[in-house]
């Protein structure tokens, strides 16, 4: 999908939750412009998950928007975002290929220009060799890839991409971020979420650090580092752990 | 422990367990089925010490009961398994079930089993007695196949650790296989007397000798098509266990056949069986590192006696077994202008399910049981039910089609309604027009058979026609069938703003 008239997106999460009456996210907003990549971080149970899940449409209970060029998700036609699950998604009698095709057809993509960035996708992450293989018998990590390829197919306009890093091995995850740095410069934004601190810092130009369900902290690194009061140095493992209070009791800088 | 807080079905059994053995004469163990056993620390045996009741009547749980036996806990295991069986089973029975499909299925199908033996077609009489006796054993090596042995992956903590158990469990799970193939044989062998008490005029010697043999080498087949699953994995696996029914189903077909002139064959083959399986059981007992295999055997089993149950649930179905899909290795399409994304998705959708063996088994059944039906029945009524076969067809097609929108992968994307609904029409027709027109075929050869003449011309007609019917009740039956992807919520947009199937290409070249 073309990202020429791409103006980014706003998620605005007043509330959400899996239960009526008991949100476990509160007040949480941010923007994710055109080309950038957002890092949604935070501890076990803060609720990026659960943001995640709210900003796809799949909680019971939420009240939030997320807007693409100022208009609702759902307005905004078929692959205009595409989401990448940290648990692959496979259909048990298709090829690699056979998924690929599928996503392709779902948004009315021509024959040749499926064949032809499909094939360049299987390249870069190596997985042109086993194109007529069943992916469910894949290792993890090559699932992992198979659910990147299916997402870098689509060419969204925005990537929601959970726990990227999960599974794969370091040479997949120099692909991955390669492959984002194209999609950056096509224009397409990123929101991931991560507990991988050091490669986020890497990979994101921003971040929304969530504690108990709220925003924190948000920012560029230096503007985290500010937040958290932590020196110019310091990386964003650093901020977390103060942030979080665990830099005290661990005996942390 | 009390005989009030013991398992029901081992009050009676007043076995001491092996471990208690060891306690009272103070040996080893017998050599275990785990490879590395740990070495045995089991206290000597006190002497005499009083057992304090009141210690027992608290702690109940920490003494194994008395009656606790390697026949109990099978039997336990067995009656267990068949309560989980049939308590699946149950959730799909209801009166309508009975009264709907049962009673109709019985009735139907009795009639057409009456007539065919009242009057059988020539060919009957004509066939060579091997040739049922073959299939008959085909019968009973496919059913009840494997070697059952109850195991459970929690044996490999303690109870693999005790030999003697395991042999006398497995012995008892050899015992319950036979008598499965036993169970198999006179069922099957019942369906087949009209032909053999009829046609052939066998005594009853020699339906009993057929019977042994059946039953015997369908256990000695359960035990080689376990050993080789024991060997073997993947392809190798699958074909030796195919193989070997293709063996034993010949061997016996020929066993039959050379009977007839040599009478002592009889005997030679039951013997040669009953030696062979008494071999292949000794050797069975004394196999070890079975559990694994066993488990996965015992799964399988259960998968097959309830999976007809929750064929459609994602979790329950199998993976397929190689890495490669066995057909359609390429991604050459199937249907013609595939490159037109409703027609690429039903190509799709097509490939999924003839890889999928339980959909190709129904699509088989449905056509045979549909063309008996048209065979059998009087010509007015083989016009009727061709018709309602189509819809019949249509009608699964369409859940299968849309159960496939329901996968979790396919949920992932969002599909246009009208794309959704122009690929499912694709699917159906691709899938069910075939076999609609080859019953057409049916209704035209039944029609030259009976009347002959110019009506044989209907023989060509009635699959042509066919083709166009089924179109013709495909379309009328779309419009109030379940659709493959939900309603969009939101108001209808005017006919002029509706966006159209064939605008999909249209619109991702505009958006890109």
């Amino acid at each position: 999908m073309s990202t020429a008239d791409w103006t980014g997106a706003q998620a605005i999460v007043e509330e959400a939750g899996y239960e009526p009456g008991k949100p476990v996210v509160r007040g949480v907003r941010f923007d994710i412009r055109p080309g950038e990549r957002v890092g949604l971080l935070g501890p076990n149970g803060a609720g990026k998950s659960t943001v995640m899940k709210g900003l796809l449409g799949q909680l019971p209970h939420w009240k939030g928007e997320l807007l693409l060029n100022g208009s609702p998700a759902a307005e905004a036609g078929p692959g205009a975002m595409a989401y990448i699950p940290e648990q692959p998604v496979l259909y048990e009698r298709l090829t690699l290929w056979e998924h690929l095709a599928l996503a392709a057809a779902s948004l009315g993509m021509p024959e040749e220009k499926f064949a032809a960035k499909a094939e360049r996708l299987l390249r870069r992450f190596r997985l042109d060799h086993v194109r007529h293989h069943y992916p469910v018998r894949f290792s993890k990590g090559m699932q992992q890839k198979v659910m990147l390829t299916v997402g870098f197919l689509l060419e969204p306009r925005l990537y929601l991409v959970d726990e990227p890093f999960i599974g794969l091995d370091p040479s997949a995850m120099m692909e991955l971020m390669q492959a984002l740095d194209e999609e950056r410069a096509r224009g397409a934004s990123v929101l991931l979420t991560t507990h991988v601190l050091d490669t986020a810092e890497r990979m994101c130009d921003r971040f929304v650090l969530l504690l108990d369900g709220r925003v924190a902290v948000s920012g560029t690194m230096e503007e985290i580092r500010r937040q958290t009061g932590c020196g110019p140095d310091a990386r964003l493992f650093d901020c977390f752990l103060k942030l979080t209070g665990m830099a005290e009791a661990g005996g942390a800088g | 422990m009390s005989d009030e807080i013991r398992p029901a079905g081992l009050r009676d059994e007043r076995e001491p367990d092996d471990s208690e053995m060891h306690r009272r004469d103070g040996r080893k163990p017998e050599d275990t089925d785990d490879p590395e056993p740990d070495p045995w620390h089991g206290q000597e045996p006190e002497a005499d010490e009083p057992e304090d009741e009141e210690a027992d009547d608290e702690e109940p749980e920490d003494v194994l009961p008395e009656a606790f036996s390697p026949a109990g806990l099978m039997r336990e295991r067995i009656a267990a398994y068949w309560r989980k069986v049939l308590r699946s089973w149950r959730t799909a029975w209801d009166w309508t079930v009975g009264v709907y499909i049962v009673a109709p299925f019985l009735w139907i199908g009795g009639n057409i089993y009456a007539e065919f033996w009242r009057e059988p077609p020539g060919w009957v009489a004509d066939m060579p007695a091997a040739v049922p006796s073959a299939l008959l054993a085909l019968i009973v090596a496919v059913f009840a196949a494997d070697l059952r042995t109850f195991a459970d992956p929690g044996d490999g903590l303690f109870l693999r650790r005790n030999r003697a158990w395991t042999r006398r469990m497995i012995g008892i799970g050899m015992l319950y296989t036979l008598t499965a193939k036993l169970v198999v044989t006179l069922i099957f062998s019942a369906l087949l007397l009209p032909y053999h008490l009829a046609m052939v005029r066998w005594p009853a010697g020699i339906l009993l000798w057929q019977a042994a043999g059946l039953v015997c080498g369908g256990y000695v087949l359960a035990l080689v098509r376990d050993a080789v699953s024991r060997r073997w994995s993947g392809w190798r696996r699958r074909m030796s266990r195919f193989a070997a029914v293709l063996v034993w189903a010949a061997a016996w077909g020929w066993a039959v056949s050379a009977a007839e002139d040599s009478p002592a064959v009889r005997p030679a083959a039951i013997a040669l069986l009953v030696s062979g399986g008494a071999i292949l059981s000794a050797s069975r007992l004394k196999a070890q590192g079975t559990l694994f295999h066993e488990v996965e055997t015992e799964r399988d089993a259960y998968a097959a006696s309830i999976g007809w149950l929750l064929i459609d649930a994602p979790p329950v179905r199998a993976l397929p077994r190689g890495r490669r899909p066995l057909v359609f290795r390429r991604a050459r399409p199937l249907l013609p202008g595939a490159a037109a994304p409703h027609r690429r998705l039903a190509d799709l959708w097509l490939k999924t399910q003839i890889r999928r063996f339980e959909t190709v088994r129904m699509y088989a059944a449905l056509w045979g049981l549909g063309t008996a039906a048209i065979v059998q029945t009087p010509m007015w009524l083989a016009v009727a039910v061709w018709l309602v076969l189509g819809g019949l067809m249509v009608s699964w097609l369409n859940r299968l089609v849309v159960q496939w929108y329901a996968e979790p992968y396919m949920k992932m994307f969002p599909w246009p309604e009208d794309l959704a609904m122009r690929s499912a029409d694709a699917a159906r027709i691709a899938a069910g027009a075939p076999a609609f027109a080859l019953w057409g075929l049916a209704v035209g050869v039944k029609a030259g058979l009976l009347y002959g003449g110019f009506v044989w011309l209907a023989a060509a007609a009635a699959p042509a026609a066919g083709w166009w019917l089924y179109l013709a009740i495909n379309g009328w039956m779309a419009g109030f069938m379940a659709k493959p992807v939900p309603d969009k919520k939101k108001p209808a947009p005017s006919p002029d703003d509706r966006p159209q199937a064939g605008d999909a290409a249209a619109e991702f070249e505009k958006n890109n």
